[in-house]
């Protein structure tokens, strides 16, 4: 058969149509973490990659301070932390959407709702919180009001605060992906183990839980990466705990800027590792498009 | 019968939950328009000033400006606007094509998917480091908020990717197909038959994108000069001058704008759906 | 187990359909039960009513003397065997079969034996560590049907168990479907809407209408005497035409119609004189070329088209614009287009004065099928 334009086109039209893709992403992601992983091989304020000193010294300094570990063990475990309370959180009311609601489009309506007040900036959203935890802010005062305690209490530049941010910063991050899987759940399959002889918990325990886990998994994926990465809540709202993403912001900001690559570069690999691992258990790309 | 004692329970912890996400956000709103410097509560009374007043009025120096007077804000508002649209645009064009690609098979899918989830999951800091000496190493040492628009693509695009993904009617390879054993052309079978059935999707990446986009900071702060984004500028002030209202005032901006973006959005992609995602 | 009047209304938002129109019946212990009915007849609605999974209005349902009205599912002693398998995804053939006993509370071992016990009655010996997703729909559906087995229930619900099978297969199935019911002994309810699985199948036959029950008996009850127009169609091919009764005389009608006049049997109670009813019979007690000295009913008519099915052929007459249907083994007599003298046992036409349980219906409109 003849190679006509249409048939190239079919056969060969989806690399077409991938290629932007993945042009922007090779260029802006693939080579600047690159870049950043050779760049923690050297040393001192230079910005460009020297292959000509290429050395361990970074690591080396960084992997010998103690501190280093604690600030890891910080920075990973306050990650994993909310990433487990958000879930907890959020689970009953991803539930409640995703089967208590009838109304499909009143479902959308407050899905939608919801995300729009969810990019509200980040900071500000952090700073509304003022009023709230703040020395003079309400639950302060309706604690010294009821007489329960004297002094105001300093819940704000805390890791309780940090964590509470950080949960109603990520709620949505949980919330959707566990709707979706939720809500993809065949009704049948319930009723079916209903009616083999599960009560109603065990029904859920067995047959929706499991089968929500793989939306679980993407949502504590996201919430973990996202608190991971982010220096500015801590660095206002945390009162001196000190995190991977702030040290290699400081590193940054003083132009060490191989000493931040190397900072950097630690937390990818770690990072990495753990994401890899857990979407490889919860097979992932088969809720997208398989 | 068995009454629904789960629902009402769920329900009321949801309302809860939503009030707690809701509170902060409604004083921000609330705040905004109070009348005198204090953060807090009690409220002394209402004003528009921290939207309106012109240099001066309340006193000498920037931040104490209404936020449409103030030069700096409209500007960070103006480029975040900007590098939203763009992003937005942008990820429209080239994550939609990729999200059709998808449906079929082809060699390395897999790992497709998987650089672009990393576009999304790779901490901000990294991505932000890693974009500077990418920058600085091609040679590009000014920073504008066009050196943002590349970044904010890659991580935006895969939120909107998966969702999309996730809402693609499994039917349509087949209904392209049939309508290829018509006779229709390939560029038909998209003009009519694909696109109209992929309308709200096309949509929802220019809007997940444009909003993501707005609230980032990370790392849009790494390769921005100037103002910056609303982010990155109000970031910036947050950490050197005393908080008043106006920040306030500049959230309830941002969140209007997202708000309305998006309501209209919902309105859009939810009508006549048999399901949401 | 006893249904009494249920009622059960769908509703979606302003709007609301009767799915049950004050249903009852009874089913005897270890029965073959068959519902059968047209799609949305209610039969599914019933046994997810049985079921548990499904409340209802007003009415009630006992099963063993009891009511279950506030009995969940779990606590009643049925197993189901849904319309589309519902095998669970994430559990293997073996989970999936142990689901039902683990729920119970049985022990491994126990649980061990019986999913091997299970899996050989369906045919499925060694499949135990399959994946659902690895099953073609045959195995799905006998997974299904061996999870629910499993389980001993008191009541054992298929709901459209056949439907989705292909023929061949279906016939096997119905017959290993006969022989475990002897074998476990337990009351078996099912539903259809295909009309031979419905006969051939059940102990105890169900017609279902929208809402409403149209007559239950055994098989051969319905089929050879029908309560209603819409029994007797639905369980068989039938002529009918409407007529008027000019005499009765205990079950024996002479019945005037616009074809000619007939003589038939009344199985019903009332008295018919003068009434309109719809006077039927079926495709396979015609002869076909009758001549004068047959004594029975007889009505000539044009041969307009024919079917072969192998064993028999079905003619299609018409006459004065009434189609008439004749099922006769294959003879190559008649050309289209010929008057053929079609012939019938009186004893085989039947009156039929009810279009249908439901009120209301206009008995020609029932026959011409408006």
């Amino acid at each position: 058969m003849p190679l006509t334009l249409e048939k190239l086109v079919t056969k060969y039209g989806k690399y077409l149509m991938i290629t932007p893709t993945v042009i922007v992403y090779t260029l802006f992601l693939i080579i600047p973490t690159a870049t950043l992983i050779l760049l923690s091989f050297n040393t001192g304020e230079r910005y460009a990659f020297d292959l000509s000193a290429v050395t361990f010294e970074n690591y080396v300094k960084v992997l010998s301070r103690p501190t280093f570990y604690e600030i890891m063990i910080d920075t990973f475990g306050m990650a994993l932390l909310t990433a487990f309370i958000t879930f907890v959180v959020v689970y009953p009311a991803a539930y409640y959407l995703a089967f208590k609601i009838e109304n499909v489009r009143l479902q959308g309506i407050i899905l939608f709702l919801l995300l729009a007040m969810y990019w509200i900036d980040w900071n500000i959203r952090s700073i509304a919180w003022l009023p709230i935890l703040g020395e003079q802010g309400i639950v302060n005062q309706l604690l010294m009001s009821s007489g329960i305690i004297e002094q105001p209490l300093k819940i704000l530049f805390s890791r309780l605060a940090l964590i509470i941010i950080w949960v109603q910063t990520n709620l949505l991050f949980m919330l959707f992906p566990t709707y979706l899987s939720l809500s993809r759940i065949n009704p049948d399959l319930i009723y079916t183990a209903k009616a083999l002889g599960a009560s109603p918990w065990k029904a859920f325990w067995h047959i929706t839980f499991r089968l929500s886990l793989s939306g679980v998994t993407v949502g504590l994926v996201f919430v973990f990466v996202s608190t991971l990465g982010d220096y500015a809540t801590p660095s206002l709202w945390a009162g001196g705990l000190q995190t991977l993403g702030l040290t290699v912001h400081h590193y940054a900001s003083f132009f060490r800027w191989p000493l931040a690559a190397t900072y950097a570069t630690i937390m990818l690999v770690i990072s990495l590792i753990l994401l890899s691992l857990i979407l490889r258990i919860s097979n992932i790309k088969r809720i997208f498009y398989e | 019968m068995v009454k629904d004692k789960a629902k009402v329970v769920l329900g009321i912890y949801t309302a809860l939950l939503l009030a707690f996400f809701l509170t902060p956000l409604a004083m921000v709103v609330v705040l905004s328009f109070k009348a005198g410097a204090s953060m807090t509560f009690p409220i002394e009374g209402f004003s528009l000033d921290w939207y309106f007043a012109p240099p001066g009025k309340l006193g000498t120096g920037g931040f104490r400006t209404g936020i449409f007077y103030d030069l700096y804000v409209t500007d960070a508002v103006k480029s975040s606007l900007i590098v939203g649209i763009t992003t937005g645009i942008l990820a429209f064009v080239i994550g939609l094509p990729t999200a059709l690609a998808f449906r079929y098979k082809f060699v390395g899918r897999d790992l497709l998917f998987y650089i672009i989830l990393t576009g999304f999951l790779l901490p901000g800091v990294i991505m932000g480091l890693g974009a500077v000496l990418f920058y600085k190493m091609i040679g590009i040492k000014e920073f504008s908020i066009w050196t943002v628009v590349p970044i904010h693509l890659v991580y935006t695009l895969p939120f909107s990717f998966i969702l999309v993904l996730a809402r693609f009617d499994p039917m349509l390879v087949e209904y392209e197909k049939a309508a290829r054993a018509l006779g229709a052309s390939g560029w038909e079978v998209f003009k009519k038959i694909t696109f109209p059935l992929i309308k709200t999707e096309a949509l929802s990446f220019f809007l997940f994108s444009f909003t993501l986009s707005l609230g980032e900071l990370l790392r849009a702060s790494y390769v921005i000069a100037g103002t910056g984004t609303i982010p990155t500028f109000i970031y910036n002030q947050m950490s050197v001058v005393a908080p008043t209202p106006k920040w306030y005032a500049m959230g309830t901006i941002t969140m209007a704008i997202s708000f309305g973006v998006l309501l209209i959005g919902a309105l859009l992609l939810t009508r006549g759906a048999r399901r949401v995602f | 187990m006893k249904v009494e009047k249920l009622v059960k209304w769908y509703r979606s938002g302003k709007e609301k359909i009767l799915a049950l129109n004050g249903v009852s019946f009874e089913v005897e212990k270890g029965d073959f039960f068959v519902m059968m009915g047209p799609s949305g007849c209610g039969k599914s609605t019933t046994l997810k009513c049985i079921a548990g999974i499904l409340d209802w209005d007003s009415g009630d349902i006992y099963i063993m003397g009891r009511s279950v009205k506030d009995v969940p599912p779990h606590k009643r002693d049925i197993a189901l065997m849904p319309e589309t398998y519902a095998l669970f995804p994430h559990m293997t053939v073996y989970d999936n079969i142990a689901f039902g006993l683990r729920m119970r509370g049985k022990d491994e071992d126990y649980i061990r034996e019986k999913v091997k016990w299970s899996l050989k009655l369906v045919g499925m010996p060694g499949f135990e560590n399959r994946w659902p997703n690895e099953l073609s729909g045959g195995q799905r559906q006998r997974v299904s049907l061996a999870r629910a087995l499993v389980v001993d229930p008191a009541i054992l619900l298929l709901d459209e168990p056949l439907s989705h099978v292909d023929y061949r297969l279906q016939r096997k199935l119905l017959e290993e479907f006969k022989i475990i019911h002897r074998e476990v002994g337990n009351t078996w309810v099912l539903t259809t809407h295909i009309q031979e699985q419905g006969l051939s199948m059940a102990d105890t036959l169900m017609i279902m209408n929208t809402g409403v029950i149209e007559q239950i008996g055994k098989p051969q009850e319905i089929y050879e005497r029908p309560a209603t127009v819409f029994a007797a169609r639905f369980v068989g091919e039938i002529n009918l035409v409407d007529g008027v009764v000019e005499e009765q005389h205990g079950e024996d009608c002479i019945v005037k119609t616009s074809i000619g006049v007939f003589r038939g049997k009344y199985y019903g109670n009332r008295e018919l004189k003068g009434e309109k009813v719809a006077y039927g019979f079926r495709p396979e007690y015609v002869t076909l070329g009758v001549n004068e000295e047959y004594n029975g009913n007889t009505v000539k008519a044009k041969l307009f088209n024919y079917y072969y099915f192998g064993s028999y052929v079905e003619f299609m007459f018409k006459k004065d614009g009434i189609t008439l249907k004749a099922a006769s083994t294959p003879t190559t007599r008649y050309k289209l287009g010929d008057e053929v003298m079609l012939g019938w046992p009186p004893e085989k036409g039947l009156v039929l004065d009810k279009p249908s349980v439901i009120p209301g219906l206009n008995i020609e409109e029932v026959i011409y099928g408006k």
